[in-house]
């Protein structure tokens, strides 16, 4: 009965009911259309971790002061019985232990001129098949990724700075662990190009067994990183290699003090709280128009309450409780804010698949912080559900008020009320 | 002065609504003032930092030393620089010019190395960049002194003191790798991790002679008298360098003239897009206002049919009756504006006189110089433009209300049962 009469209140006043529902659908919108950018920047670091640290990884205690984050002298020098000993754990968890060689190379254009143009760039030796450069692999133009362990793949953009093409040749100069100069001619196998122009211009791919015969650096490694096939594992995994590498299986686990064993969330940290940062001014943002929509919802339902109380007044001389007339209220304003929850998710989810398709374009710093410039909104059903009940709460607060002074009014007092 | 009382009294019939109405007002105009001046003082904060750290306001390169500026080429070089300097240093508006010479190095303290930029720069480069102010510990090198001036990171890293030896080492205009040690004659400190842990400087004229250069430039950099005037500044000088340059430069080389924005172009874009999401959040938290104010007023008008008809049959006319419903929207955005103007202005003292200490929440390897302290910054014209927003918003809700109440045939209004 009562939501029946919330009901017919609503659709009488419909045109009020429509500036709630709106006032509601707006803000909904609006806090799904900043979640699932928010959820598209956390998206895009989500994807950045693997191909950037992997999931958890084993570099030289030196690295973290180090200032030449490729210097030679700071090499795993038992990478490959490192990778040997983790694998050998058994670990479910873990799903691929790999061993990356990264290095300070010059890229010499190959032709017999007085000037060629060269280019300084990080190589990074991979194995052919790493699971650790797919922002590469799945952005391959032309050729394919290291085919055979052969060849250089490097982006578009640095080919073109240094006059290479797909099929040509190119100098590799690197100095070795011994300080020697060496060079390698290495044709280009693979040509890619991802979204960041900054890792295009500074990276390049060989075949790991390649770049340590180059630096000398046989059975060596930069880093080991691992992957995971649940990122949240990373701590418990992290502690159970510490406890398998340094050999001791009881008491705290120690890592070698030659060694740094990092999960993804410690490599990352600056990225955490520059989105914490993002996420508080969002949420402010968010809240504001929570206020906002409150405002206006309350001063509707306010509006709509008074202009009805001599009718409220009838319908409590025939009998309706105080209670159940201010349920009435609170039923209108709830159907009222569902419907603009309801239209607020459409509109919401229209916004969030119009600016997927080319995405925000939220500019060059985000690439040097490690996530991508180009911003997709994701959509997530948690996020839906949370701005959905949110709607509800501010619409059900807004209209209390209103509810419980007409509440409060007796019979007689709302009868004699003239509007 | 009649109409105005009767909208006085109505705003005051009504308070509860009133009161609600202008907390959406006051919420609104609250955000856009301080958001103008978080803004302005952070784009000043950072544009500044960067002028002052790295491009100066205007640069001249040769017009093809763009699109290969990654590899830092010593091919596509600027001819006789200091004539094009000196022609340019005579133009109105520009306080110094100073030349560079941009190249790829590896510096080493004998046991460790690392690649860092180069930058050989003329003794004006002090005038044109903060770099002279930055020195923490010995001096800039003389002209033609050789020495070098690195950054504090750097030399904390590599254990480098003031007299202490460095080794660099870098490819020559031909390909040809050279190498030399210069003495460290000064440790620079901007702030900025970027360049405090990977950039070097040293005089032109050791630069030109190391890398094999002759009397060419990489760039000219330029600085205005006036900081802010950056895009006119550099209007002025292309149309020079268009008009001379050319007279400076061998074999038909062409020049270009960039606005310092170019060399920044990651940090312009993501501050440009952070201000147009700014911009569009605002403009729905407007509509959103307006919304509810043209609520607000539409229910005013149907509550008051019976009371517009009689003023209307004693003699109000139609626009009279509309300029009381705009005054009413009017009186509560001028009220709106002035309850906001205190929430508005103390966030603005603490924010624009002690500002926030950043330097403990943001990473240090951000490449964006905040600098350690954001200050918002504000100006008269903030404040008028959220006071002429938040009474627009009222208008703009007031309006139609308005003119319907206006246009209600009096007959009509005064059977109304309301």
């Amino acid at each position: 009965m009562i939501p029946r009469l919330a009901f017919l209140s609503a659709v009488k006043h419909w045109k009020r009911s429509l500036v709630v529902s709106g006032a509601v659908a707006v803000a909904c919108a609006v806090m799904i259309a900043i979640g699932s950018l928010l959820n598209g920047i956390t998206g895009s670091f989500y994807d950045s971790v693997i191909p950037n640290s992997g999931h958890i990884r084993i570099e030289d205690a030196g690295m973290s002061d180090s200032l030449n984050p490729l210097s030679l002298e700071l090499l795993l020098p038992d990478a490959d019985s490192l990778v040997a000993r983790i694998k050998a754990i058994g670990d479910s968890r873990i799903e691929d232990v790999e061993p990356v060689l990264s290095f300070g190379a010059l890229l010499v254009e190959d032709r017999d001129d007085i000037d060629p143009r060269n280019l300084a760039m990080r190589g990074m030796g991979v194995s052919p098949d790493t699971r650790f450069a797919d922002n590469v692999r799945f952005t391959m133009k032309e050729g394919s990724f290291l085919p055979d362990g052969q060849g250089i793949a490097l982006s578009e953009r640095a080919a073109r700075l240094v006059g290479a093409k797909l099929g040509t040749g190119l100098l590799v100069l690197v100095q070795d662990r011994n300080g020697e100069p060496w060079y390698e001619r290495l044709v280009v196998t693979g040509l890619f190009a991802t979204e960041s122009s900054d890792f295009d211009e500074s990276t390049f791919y060989i075949a790991e067994s390649k770049a340590a015969a180059m630096l000398d650096a046989a059975g060596m490694a930069r880093e080991i990183r691992l992957l995971l096939s649940n990122r949240d594992d990373a701590d418990s995994a992290a502690k159970e290699i510490t406890t398998a590498i340094s050999g001791k299986s009881n008491g705290s686990p120690q890592a070698p003090a030659t060694l740094r064993i990092q999960t993804w969330q410690k490599i990352n940290a600056s990225i955490f709280a520059l989105l914490l940062f993002v996420k508080i001014l969002l949420g402010i943002i968010m809240a504001l128009f929570a206020i906002v929509s409150g405002t206006i919802i309350a001063n509707s339902s306010l509006m709509s309450v008074m202009e009805r109380i001599r009718e409220y007044g009838t319908m409590r001389a025939m009998g309706l409780r105080a209670r159940s007339l201010e349920r009435l209220i609170l039923i209108e304003g709830l159907m009222l804010g569902a419907l603009g929850a309801a239209l607020g998710i459409g509109i919401g989810f229209v916004i969030v698949a119009f600016l997927s398709k080319g995405g925000i374009d939220l500019g060059g710093i985000m690439e040097s912080v490690g996530l991508s410039r180009f911003n997709r909104p994701r959509l997530d059903f948690w996020w839906f559900a949370f701005c959905t009940v949110t709607s509800l709460i501010v619409s059900l607060l807004a209209t209390a008020k209103a509810a419980r002074s007409v509440g409060a009014l007796g019979v007689a007092e709302s009868l004699a009320t003239s509007s | 002065m009649e109409l105005l009382n009767i909208a006085v009294r109505n705003i005051r019939r009504n308070e509860r609504r009133s009161r609600l109405t202008i907390i959406t007002i006051v919420i609104g105009v609250a955000i856009l003032m301080n958001m103008q001046g978080i803004y302005r003082g952070l784009t000043t904060t950072i544009y500044g930092h960067m002028m002052a750290m790295d491009t100066a306001q205007v640069q001249i390169e040769n017009a093809t030393y763009r699109v290969d500026a990654r590899r830092l080429p010593l091919d596509k070089t600027i001819d006789n620089p200091a004539a094009l300097a000196s022609m340019i240093r005579n133009l109105p508006g520009v306080k110094a010019v100073s030349e560079r010479i941009d190249a790829s190095f590896e510096i080493t303290n004998g046991k460790e190395g690392v690649r860092v930029q180069a930058r050989g720069v003329s003794h004006d480069e002090a005038r044109v960049t903060d770099l002279g102010k930055s020195i923490v510990e010995g001096r800039l090198f003389a002209p033609g002194e050789p020495g070098l001036v690195i950054g504090k990171g750097m030399a904390t890293k590599l254990g480098l003191k003031i007299g202490d030896a460095a080794w660099f080492t870098a490819l020559d205009r031909h390909s040809v790798r050279n190498l030399e040690s210069a003495p460290i004659v000064g440790i620079f400190e901007f702030g900025f991790p970027l360049l405090d842990d990977y950039m070097i400087y040293l005089d032109i004229d050791q630069a030109r002679q190391f890398l094999d250069l002759g009397k060419v430039a990489t760039r000219l950099v330029v600085r205005g008298v006036d900081p802010i005037a950056s895009a006119s500044l550099t209007k002025e000088i292309a149309a020079a360098v268009a008009k001379n340059g050319s007279a400076t430069q061998e074999n038909g080389k062409i020049l270009t003239v960039y606005e310092w924005k170019t060399f920044a172009e990651n940090l312009v874009s993501t501050i440009e897009t952070r201000l147009q999401l700014l911009l569009s959040i605002l403009v729905v938290l407007f509509s959103l206002i307006i919304a509810g104010i043209f609520n607000t007023m539409a229910m005013n008008v149907q509550e008051r049919w019976r009371e517009i008809g009689t003023l209307r049959a004693i003699g109000i006319r139609r626009a009279g009756l509309e300029r009381i419903f705009l005054l009413e929207g009017s009186i509560m955005g001028i009220m709106g504006c002035i309850i906001a103007a205190v929430p508005a202005t103390a966030v603005g003292l603490w924010l624009g006189v002690w500002g926030i200490d950043i330097s403990g929440i943001m990473p240090r390897d951000i490449p964006i110089p905040f600098g350690s302290v954001l200050h918002a910054s504000y100006s008269v014209i903030d404040a008028l433009r959220a006071i002429i927003a938040g009474v627009g918003a009222a208008l703009l809700g007031s309006w139609f209300p308005a003119r319907r109440a206006a246009r209600l045939p009096i007959a009509e209004a005064i059977a109304a049962v309301r």
